[in-house]
């Protein structure tokens, strides 16, 4: 069956990221060194696979979170270019969750807050966005522009007036970090990421329905408007809890979808499992990249999926005049 | 449904997760086990301030690693490199350090957190005033099991506070500023250990109900009564200032007028054994009077 064999192919895909990711790092320990860490080996390698294991976990969770939010966001929009990052719901996530943080409030509440911007941030974005009772396109990317605008402004002037560690806290909030990985964070994250996951990849075949148009999807017994919000707070949550442990990292809502579109078509009960599979290959695969090219310093995973993102964007834009 | 290669992709992965679950139960159980030597033999040091206390209570042989910036004592210079801005968490645990040294507020609070979970112990010090300083010192001497150094050495740079503030009290207090970047200009504000310095050698700090490290606009800075304005001197950043002085914020107004005292940069900017010289050298050049010290705005007649 094709969509057996899409899926297989990118487990395949994403063991083999996982695998990439688990045998390079800052340091040299290869997959059968790490095996051997679970035995005899001794501290130091043991360490280093505590080090990561949670890591290359962090960098899956949360890949699959972005990717899985950016495909039902463009499928409920019947917008391409619907990606959690350019249309300001991440830049509000990450309003909500470095305020949490700094009044004090403990990692666990973060995703809460996070959500909550990101819920603000979608609103207010397509409040802004609608003309006639439908969402221009130009205007969404206009009203993301402005709600990124928006939200760095408020983060610089968080952290401007906070504390002198303002500009590395800053830097992980508008860059995105997986430094901060452990068992505690990923385990923290993964209720949130599961809800939001398992509401979107049950609404798949009712955004199969948006697909051929509103008025058709009701004619056919859909609550529109109730799978409409349900979606988009899902997606919301999702994006939120991502945020709120790796701060924002661009272009994964955007890349992974279109090119998982590009290969099993826009069937959503197909797409987005894949996508969310992709989306976890994709961001380990780029982790695994930032913690080796300039080793033992990072790159920012940010600029990583950026690098790739941007000239996609570049090519979508050309590509819908 | 499944076709046979994604059944073996299934196996495949759940084997993966196997192996996962059993590294990470490993990792679990391993942070519960008390360290096996009384004393840390293998530390890290992951800011410059702390090396040279290390060293300076007589440890500088257990260091195994240091962060970039760790350029003092000259025994320092050849130690392993961690990272600066950026440490790598797992480049620190391939060095098996039994003891990592961290400032609250520094660069790898990630990494750092990273680090404890996996069960390497990590000492948090202390450096946002003077006192916190002496404190750290203490703190790094008893973990090391230089309890004695860590205490004489302590003592002995409180006692040199104690005479820089007894030669200074009862002189009228300059109104002053200490940079710690110029363009845009960055100084100290109140809770930080270079308030200490300002305050205790006798100064007034203009920024002293700033909390932090303000930045400060070019029309403050023109036009507060700044009457001594305290420059760190370093080869990397001289270029920096004299560019400010001639003109950046430096070069107009009240600020332009300030007699200007330079301390070497990292003798004045590390929360370490240290300010203490810079401290003693503050106090001395307050104590002569208003012009007859730095010539001021040499770096502006320089850079023309």
């Amino acid at each position: 069956m094709r969509a057996s064999r899409s899926i297989a192919a990118s487990l395949l895909l994403l063991l083999a990221a996982v695998s990439v990711g688990l045998a390079i790092g800052g340091v040299h320990l290869s997959l059968p060194d790490l095996w051997a860490g679970t035995g005899e080996a001794g501290e130091t390698a043991r360490r280093i696979a505590g080090l990561r294991l949670p890591r290359v976990a962090l960098a899956g969770l949360v890949g699959a979170c972005l990717a899985l939010a950016g495909a039902a966001m463009q499928a409920l929009l019947k917008n391409p270019l619907a990606d959690p990052f350019l249309l300001g719901t991440s830049g509000g996530a990450a309003t909500g969750a470095a305020i949490a943080s700094l009044a004090g409030a403990s990692p666990l509440v973060s995703p809460g807050a996070a959500f909550v911007g990101a819920v603000g941030s979608s609103l207010a974005v397509a409040a802004l966005a609608r003309r006639g009772g439908r969402l221009d396109l130009h205007r969404l990317l206009l009203a993301g522009l402005i709600a990124n605008a928006f939200f760095s402004a408020v983060l610089l002037g968080i952290f401007s007036v906070a504390s002198s560690q303002a500009a590395r806290t800053m830097l992980f909030w508008m860059m995105g970090s997986l430094s901060d990985a452990s068992l505690s964070r990923v385990a923290a994250l993964l209720p949130y990421a599961a809800a939001g996951g398992a509401v979107l990849l049950l609404s798949a075949s009712r955004l199969n329905l948006f697909a051929v148009g509103e008025e058709n999807a009701a004619a056919l017994g859909v609550d529109t408007e109730r799978s409409k919000r349900l979606v988009f707070l899902a997606a919301s949550l999702t994006t939120g809890a991502a945020v709120a442990f790796a701060g924002v990292i661009g272009f994964v809502g955007l890349l992974v979808p279109h090119a998982a579109r590009a290969v099993v078509g826009n069937d959503q009960r197909l797409l987005l499992p894949v996508a969310a599979i992709s989306g976890a290959t994709l961001l380990v695969a780029a982790d695994a990249l930032s913690r080796t090219v300039f080793s033992p310093a990072e790159l920012p995973i940010g600029a990583v999926t950026a690098a790739l993102g941007a000239p996609l964007f570049a090519w979508l834009l050309l590509k819908n005049p | 449904m499944f076709s046979d290669q994604g059944l073996r992709t299934r196996d495949k992965g759940l084997r993966i997760a196997a192996f996962g679950l059993a590294l990470v139960g490993l990792a679990c159980r391993n942070t519960t086990k008390p360290s096996a030597s009384e004393f840390p033999r293998r530390v890290v040091s992951l800011a410059p301030n702390l090396t040279e206390i290390v060293f300076a209570v007589g440890a500088g042989d257990r260091l195994i690693g240091v962060s970039d910036y760790s350029d003092y004592p000259e025994a320092a210079r050849s130690l392993p490199r961690v990272g600066g801005l950026e440490v790598s968490a797992e480049r620190i645990a391939s060095l098996s350090p039994d003891l990592v040294l961290a400032t609250p507020e520094g660069n790898a609070k990630g990494p750092v957190r990273a680090l404890e979970a996996v069960g390497v112990p990590v000492l948090i010090v202390p450096g946002s005033s003077l006192d916190e300083v002496l404190q750290g010192i203490r703190l790094v001497g008893r973990r090391l099991g230089h309890v004695r150094e860590g205490e004489g050495l302590a003592r002995k740079l409180d006692s040199r506070r104690r005479e820089v503030r007894a030669r200074g009290s009862g002189r009228p207090r300059p109104s002053s500023v200490l940079l710690i970047w110029p363009d845009p200009a960055q100084a100290a504000g109140s809770g930080t250990f270079l308030d200490d310095v300002l305050t205790e050698a006798g100064a007034w700090n203009l920024l002293g109900g700033r909390p932090g490290w303000p930045v400060l606009s070019p029309e403050w800075l023109a036009s507060e009564p700044i009457d001594v304005l305290i420059v760190p001197d370093s080869v990397e950043t001289r270029s920096a200032y004299e560019h400010a002085f001639a003109s950046g914020p430096l070069s107009r107004g009240t600020v332009s007028r300030a007699r200007v005292i330079r301390i070497p940069e990292s003798v004045l900017t590390r929360p370490g054994p240290r300010v203490f010289d810079a401290l003693e050298t503050l106090e001395r050049e307050l104590a002569q009077p208003l012009g007859t010290g730095n010539s001021r705005r040499e770096g502006k007649r320089e850079a023309r």
